[in-house]
């Protein structure tokens, strides 16, 4: 399973990627578990007041979500952070 | 902005859960392809105009009211206030910074255009420290503003620099006077009047003229491990940094090099770099203090009825050529600045 991270926007509006295909990690289980927790509802939407967030572009295979940087949080949050420790950056 | 505009994709529920069944991956393309069409069909809502006021309230405590406080990491707001308004120093850095950045930048609104805070009703100023672990950023949240330590190794903190705390609190009085829509050429004015009061603010707490600012954004928020001086040039956009892992500053200076893109709300903190240069080229022209000379223009244009919120490059651009001739009268020197600055940049023919 390839899963995908990309940062976009923020104050300093610098692009940053990254990249893990977990068939070759260590924990295959713990990225299917990762990705099992994700919410079950819709991502959280963006609020229209706020400036310089980031805007976090998650792709798991060929699903794709976006979520402000200002509400990423639990489930989402954790993925991301995997991907960032883990992933090859693109 | 809208609520809805960001989102590439909304995704329904049993597809996220499908996602590590070979199977089911056309549903979910098919579920991504759906989900995009009924977003297209999302109308805008209504611009909510807003009052602008302009001056003094007799009401309005002129003092600033500021509240630090500390979100130890976390990324739950506001966190723990820890330094309120008259409170000696903290010791901590980011507070401190934040407290005195907070001070300038209500006093450079009140000292020069008689603004108490960023509503001109005395709206105290509230900002959390501290934000997220290694968090690369600051941002205003409609009523407050947020600042991430940075991750140390690109980015120190960003309270580092007053200008950065300039930049957001001014995007609380955009969002109380022209309220530019955060969307292309609107949301890269709204960027890039945030940058041009950022740096004012800085240049005011330090007494400098046109020609003794540095014209940068972010000076110092870089590590010393970066190739790069700060994070933008109002100077001479695309020249702030060129380095190995962040690659090299992508702000045209001219509309020659405007930037269409998709991300970051069509390039907003991109295609900014226009309307900065613009704005640095007519204040070193005029010379002297910019918050006195272009300063004072573009504020007259901010708060002139004449600038909607879906406002282009152009559109302002005249918007500010005619604050110009009325504050200093048509013909001036200031106004043929103005109006010479935004040719030069390809926004005026």
């Amino acid at each position: 399973m390839h899963i995908d991270v990309r940062r976009t926007g923020g104050f300093a509006g610098t692009t940053r990627g990254w990249r893990v295909d977990t068939d070759s990690c260590d924990d295959p289980t713990g990225w299917s578990d990762l990705v099992d927790a994700l919410p079950q509802g819709a991502p959280p939407a963006s609020n229209p007041a706020v400036r310089d967030d980031f805007t976090w572009t998650i792709t798991v295979e060929r699903t794709t979500v976006t979520i402000p940087g200002s509400r990423l949080d639990g489930p989402w949050a954790a993925l991301v952070a995997r991907v960032r420790d883990e992933g090859d950056q693109t | 902005m809208t609520p809805t505009g960001r989102l590439r994709s909304v995704v329904p529920p049993y597809l996220l859960r499908a996602v590590a069944d070979a199977d089911a991956f056309p549903r979910a393309a098919e579920g991504a392809r759906t989900a995009l069409a009924a977003l297209a069909t999302v109308q805008q809502p209504k611009h909510d105009h807003r009052v602008r006021p302009r001056g003094v309230s007799g009401t309005a405590n002129r003092s600033p009211q500021r509240t630090i406080s500390d979100a130890h990491g976390s990324t739950t707001l506001p966190g723990t206030a820890v330094r309120h308004e008259g409170d000696p120093e903290s010791g901590d850095a980011a507070v401190d910074e934040a407290y005195t950045g907070l001070g300038d930048t209500h006093a450079f609104w009140l000292e020069v255009f008689g603004r108490v805070s960023i509503d001109g009703a005395g709206l105290p100023l509230d900002a959390t420290v501290h934000y997220g672990q290694d968090y690369d950023n600051a941002y205003w949240d409609g009523s407050r503003m947020v600042f991430g330590d940075g991750d140390g190794e690109v980015f120190n903190r960003f309270t580092i620099a007053v200008d950065v705390i300039g930049h957001e609190l001014a995007h609380g009085v955009t969002q109380y006077t022209a309220d530019l829509t955060y969307q292309g050429q609107s949301g890269a004015l709204n960027e890039s009047i945030s940058d041009v009061f950022g740096s004012l603010v800085a240049q005011y707490a330090r007494r400098q003229s046109a020609e003794q600012a540095s014209w940068l954004i972010g000076e110092g928020l870089f590590t010393a491990a970066v190739h790069g001086v700060a994070l933008r040039s109002m100077k001479a956009p695309g020249t702030a940094y060129d380095d190995p892992v962040l690659g090299k500053d992508p702000q045209p200076a001219t509309m020659a090099g405007y930037v269409d893109t998709t991300e970051d709300e069509g390039g907003v903190h991109t295609n900014s770099g226009i309307p900065n240069h613009a704005f640095y080229l007519a204040a070193t022209a005029i010379g002297g203090n910019a918050w006195e000379g272009a300063g004072a223009v573009w504020w007259d244009a901010l708060t002139s009825d004449a600038v909607t919120a879906s406002i282009d490059f152009a559109g302002f651009a005249r918007v500010t050529v005619d604050a110009a001739g009325a504050r200093f009268g048509q013909g001036s020197a200031q106004q043929t600045a103005v109006q010479t600055a935004w040719q030069t940049v390809g926004v005026l023919n």
